[in-house]
């Protein structure tokens, strides 16, 4: 009896053990096999063009995929792209979540079942009805949560793009000249120096010049070194030093809150910034608050402004922002005490190439969008400089109110 | 282009097809001269020229022609949102060429929908910045009082005032110049819609009366020939796209 009881205890002792075998026998075969067949979707999508791409599984057998898209003009048409891909070989899974990436940071994630993105690309169901069905959070936490993924591949680390941008500006309605006008060939220079790390450098060589500035001699314009941060809670923070527009040397920062899934925003900007063409080096400090808000079942948007600008003018500006899939047009208005009010029109048209070649470690490119700011009267006012620290413009339309307010967009025509 | 607009009013004749459109000579919705209660629709864009003779013109009155062009955009749902250029050739302009030339920009929003027994309300200003010369602010109200297969019939009335009286967004010494004002008082005017002949227009301007005849020439051209009061032949073309 008292043999049998050893027997039986060694025996329970060894079922777990064996059992704890099989399952870690088990889970390296699927490892095996899911690394396998993983890492051939990731090359696959390099083939592709994108960047910086992961792809796993996490505890509850959803899918996800992490993705920088420098290649095509409109971020919606590379997340098309990601999901027509996702539905074509991750049938298997139960949903799937794409996180797209600006300069390797998360912007946010996009998730759906797999059942209702096979319904949506194949017209079983409404625009409307999916628009209800996919969860877009800016905060998303489920990194923590991962099985397994596989190493990124295809970084943009130390990746040089020589971008082959316009200048431009024109003032219309002048005494004696119906417009003034100024064009300029613009290349800019960006490397990718690290996770949320760029270097710029702008030369700009005067064309026509009807402004008279810098006597038509070739010079530098923005150049700078940004660091961008994702930190929790939605807070976001960029930081610039460098050259920038206006002659300006010095350092600028911006932070800013996401708040009710990037419906409401909130960013604060302080510049540290001395004219570059003075000996005399005297170092202004420039702040502004902003609250945005973006409406709910329209691409428009207001921004609020209040502080000190670049002329020691403290002024508000009214910003207010309405897209149109890849146009914006928005108006502005500024006022203090010296100009009483000044208005003027914001508009960024896309620049003719949808797509861009292949990121390489070097490669020529156009810019993505044509980009304007027209003031009625040629006053400065509330004048923000160019220091690259704009988070807004990091997102690329990539928040959850434009995707979906424009997910037709995502649907193979 | 008036040889233009005596082709243009051969097919309006004898072509077939009709559809309802705004061409107009401020850019914002509008029967010829007076704005009717309706907007442009939501991500739509409108772009137009026309031709208005110098005896009805409202720049160089009775010396030059006048030739609107402008460019409306359905901004928001129930916003539209217009910029244009009129261009006076001939008379002299500050910029030293012989086109005098005037920037306008007018916006409308419908307040109230058509309900069965109410009217559409709209509310809305034309050349509401810079040099005034061209300014209205106006409410009108428009009904459908017929409606079937064939032919509908629509009524607008409203009131147009003066209340912009002063330059804005302007050097100081521009101020001194008057306002100019289009539609001051009570307007009025008559809509008809006949499948598949035209739309018929007739309307009060507050100052005088003026008819016409619009038609979609193609899916996304339309045309207008107008006798601005009941005289002088005007007209114009829109293009029309969605964003």
């Amino acid at each position: 009896m008292k043999l049998n009881i050893h027997y039986i205890s060694i025996l329970v002792l060894l079922i777990p053990f064996h059992l704890a075998q099989a399952i870690s026998n088990d889970f390296n075969d699927r490892y095996q096999l899911l690394n396998k067949s993983f890492e051939d979707i990731q090359s696959r999508l390099v083939h592709y063009g994108f960047e910086n791409i992961a792809v796993g599984i996490d505890r509850n057998n959803d899918v996800w995929i992490e993705y920088e898209n420098r290649q095509y003009r409109y971020e919606l048409t590379a997340l098309k792209e990601i999901l027509t891909y996702a539905t074509q070989h991750f049938s298997d899974f139960d949903s799937v979540t794409v996180i797209p990436l600006h300069r390797n940071i998360r912007l946010l994630s996009i998730t759906c079942s797999m059942q209702d993105l096979q319904a949506f690309q194949q017209f079983r169901i409404s625009s409307q009805e999916f628009t209800n069905k996919i969860r877009l959070k800016q905060n998303n936490q489920s990194s923590t949560q991962r099985f397994y993924q596989t190493e990124k591949q295809n970084s943009s680390f130390l990746r040089t793009d020589i971008v082959l941008a316009p200048g431009y500006k024109v003032q219309f309605s002048r005494p004696n000249d119906p417009a003034q006008l100024q064009f300029s060939f613009a290349p800019e220079l960006n490397i990718q120096l690290g996770t949320g790390l760029l270097f710029r450098s702008q030369f700009v060589v005067p064309i026509y010049d009807e402004f008279a500035t810098n006597n038509m001699k070739p010079y530098f314009g923005a150049t700078y070194l940004n660091q961008f941060y994702r930190l929790p809670l939605g807070w976001y923070v960029s930081g610039s030093i460098g050259h920038f527009t206006y002659n300006r040397n010095g350092t600028a920062i911006q932070f800013l809150k996401s708040l009710t899934n990037g419906r409401f925003m909130m960013s604060g900007r302080l510049d540290y910034t001395t004219a570059s063409d003075y000996w005399d080096k005297n170092y202004d400090l420039h702040y502004f608050l902003k609250s945005s808000y973006y409406f709910r079942n329209v691409d428009f948007a207001t921004h609020i402004s209040c502080g000190k600008f670049l002329f020691n003018d403290f002024s508000w500006r009214l910003d207010i922002m309405r897209s149109f899939g890849e146009i914006d047009l928005g108006f502005m208005m500024m006022t203090n005490q010296e100009i009483k009010v000044l208005t003027g029109l914001h508009i960024s048209i896309p620049f003719p190439a949808a797509k861009q070649g292949r990121p390489t470690a070097f490669r020529i490119i156009v810019p993505r969008n044509l980009v304007s700011d027209y003031r009625y009267l040629p006053y400065d006012s509330a004048y923000i400089l160019e220091t690259g620290t704009n988070i807004q413009a990091y997102f690329q339309k990539l928040t959850p109110i434009f995707i979906k307010n424009n997910i037709e967009d995502l649907r193979e025509k | 282009m008036r040889t233009t607009l005596f082709i243009v009013s051969i097919y309006l004749l004898f072509s077939s097809q009709t559809v309802l459109c705004d061409i107009c000579t401020s850019g914002t919705s509008s029967l010829i001269n007076i704005p009717v209660a309706r907007v442009i629709p939501h991500e739509k864009v409108a772009i137009g020229i026309s031709y208005v003779h110098h005896r009805v013109a409202y720049l160089a009155h009775g010396q030059f022609d006048n030739y609107p062009i402008y460019m409306s955009l359905g901004y928001l749902p129930r916003i539209e949102i217009s910029a244009g250029v009129v261009f006076v050739p001939g008379e002299p302009s500050y910029d030293g060429t012989h086109t005098y030339k005037d920037g306008v920009i007018s916006f409308q929003v419908l307040a109230l929908k058509e309900h069965r027994y109410l009217p559409a309300i709209a509310i809305g200003a034309r050349d509401i910045y810079s040099f005034i010369l061209l300014n209205t602010s106006y409410l009108v109200a428009s009904k459908t009082v017929v409606q079937n297969p064939t032919v509908q019939l629509l009524l607008h009335t409203g009131y147009g005032s003066d209340v912009i009286n002063e330059h804005q967004g302007v050097p100081k010494h521009d101020k001194q110049h008057p306002v100019g004002h289009t539609i001051v008082g009570l307007f009025g005017g008559l809509e008809l819609n006949v499948r598949p002949i035209g739309t018929f227009v007739l309307e009060f301007d507050s100052k005088k009366w003026n008819g016409g005849v619009k038609r979609q020439l193609l899916p996304h051209l339309a045309a207008e020939l107008t006798m601005m009061q009941l005289m002088y032949i005007c007209g114009g073309f829109q293009f029309t796209f969605h964003l």
